[in-house]
C-alpha cells in the first residue's frame, strides 16, 4: 500500500487543530448549543471563511496538488433524507458532544471511552444502510 | 473523562459508554441519511455554496440546540 503523505499530514493537522480549538470537549460543545460560550461558532465560521476562497480558487485553477485535470465538485442534491438525517445527526451530536471527526480525535487524546462513540457511528452507518435498502427507493446523497 | 452526556448526568462508566454508543448510532445513521456531517455539510458544503448543505446545517444546529436546552431545563 502506498502512503499518501499529504493526506497523513493534513489529517494530523486537522486532528491537532480540532483538539486545540476545544472541539473535543463535551462541555465546550454543550456550552455552544446553550449559547454560553460562542467560541466554537467562531471556529466553524473561521473554517468556512478559509475554505470558501480556497475551494473557489481550487475550482478556478482546475487542479489541486498533483491532480492536473479539472476538479469536479459534486453538487449536493436535496434528497428525502437530507433534513430528517440532519435531525438524527443533531440528536446524536447533542447527546455525545462530538461529530465523526472529533470522536476519533478524542480517542487520540487518550479518552478511550470515545471508542464507544466511534463504534456507534460505524454501527449506525451500517444499520442505516441495511434499513435504507429495505425501506426506501430514493438514492442517498454522497457523504462528503 | 468528561465526555458525553453521561458524565453530565453523573452516570457510571457503563452508563456513559451506553449513552455514547447510542448517540454514535444516531450520528452514523443521520450522517448517512443526510449525506454529510459538520465537516461535510457545514464546513465544505456551505463554503462551496451548496444550498442543501446550508439547510441541513440549520436543521442539525436547531435540533441539537433544542435538545440541549430541553435537557438543561430538565436537569436544573
Amino acid at each position: 500500500m502506498r502512503v499518501h503523505w499529504p493526506t497523513v499530514f493534513f489529517g494530523a493537522l486537522f486532528g491537532f487543530i480540532i483538539s486545540r480549538a476545544g472541539a473535543t470537549s463535551f462541555q465546550a460543545i454543550n456550552d455552544m448549543f446553550l449559547l454560553r460560550d460562542l467560541h466554537l461558532y467562531g471556529v466553524i465560521g473561521g473554517a468556512i471563511a478559509v475554505a470558501m476562497p480556497g475551494l473557489w480558487w481550487m475550482k478556478r485553477q482546475k487542479r489541486a496538488g498533483r491532480i492536473k485535470r479539472p476538479l469536479k465538485f459534486a453538487s449536493r442534491r436535496f434528497t428525502p433524507g437530507t433534513l430528517p438525517g440532519a435531525a438524527l445527526f443533531g440528536l446524536g451530536w447533542a447527546v455525545t458532544g462530538t461529530c465523526p471527526g472529533p470522536a476519533i480525535v478524542q480517542v487520540g487524546e487518550g479518552h478511550l471511552i470515545a471508542l464507544f462513540t466511534v463504534a456507534g457511528i460505524f454501527l449506525g452507518n451500517w444499520l442505516y444502510g441495511r434499513i435504507h435498502a429495505r425501506a426506501f427507493s430514493w438514492i442517498p446523497d454522497i457523504c462528503g | 473523562l468528561l465526555i458525553g452526556l453521561g458524565s453530565f448526568l453523573k452516570l457510571g462508566v457503563p452508563g456513559q459508554a451506553a449513552v455514547l454508543l447510542l448517540g454514535g448510532v444516531l450520528i452514523g445513521a443521520g450522517t448517512r441519511m443526510s449525506g454529510g456531517c459538520t465537516s461535510g455539510h457545514a464546513i465544505t458544503g456551505i463554503s462551496s455554496l451548496q444550498w442543501p448543505s446550508l439547510a441541513a446545517t440549520m436543521v442539525f444546529f436547531a435540533v441539537a440546540m433544542g435538545l440541549s436546552f430541553l435537557l438543561n431545563f430538565w436537569r436544573a
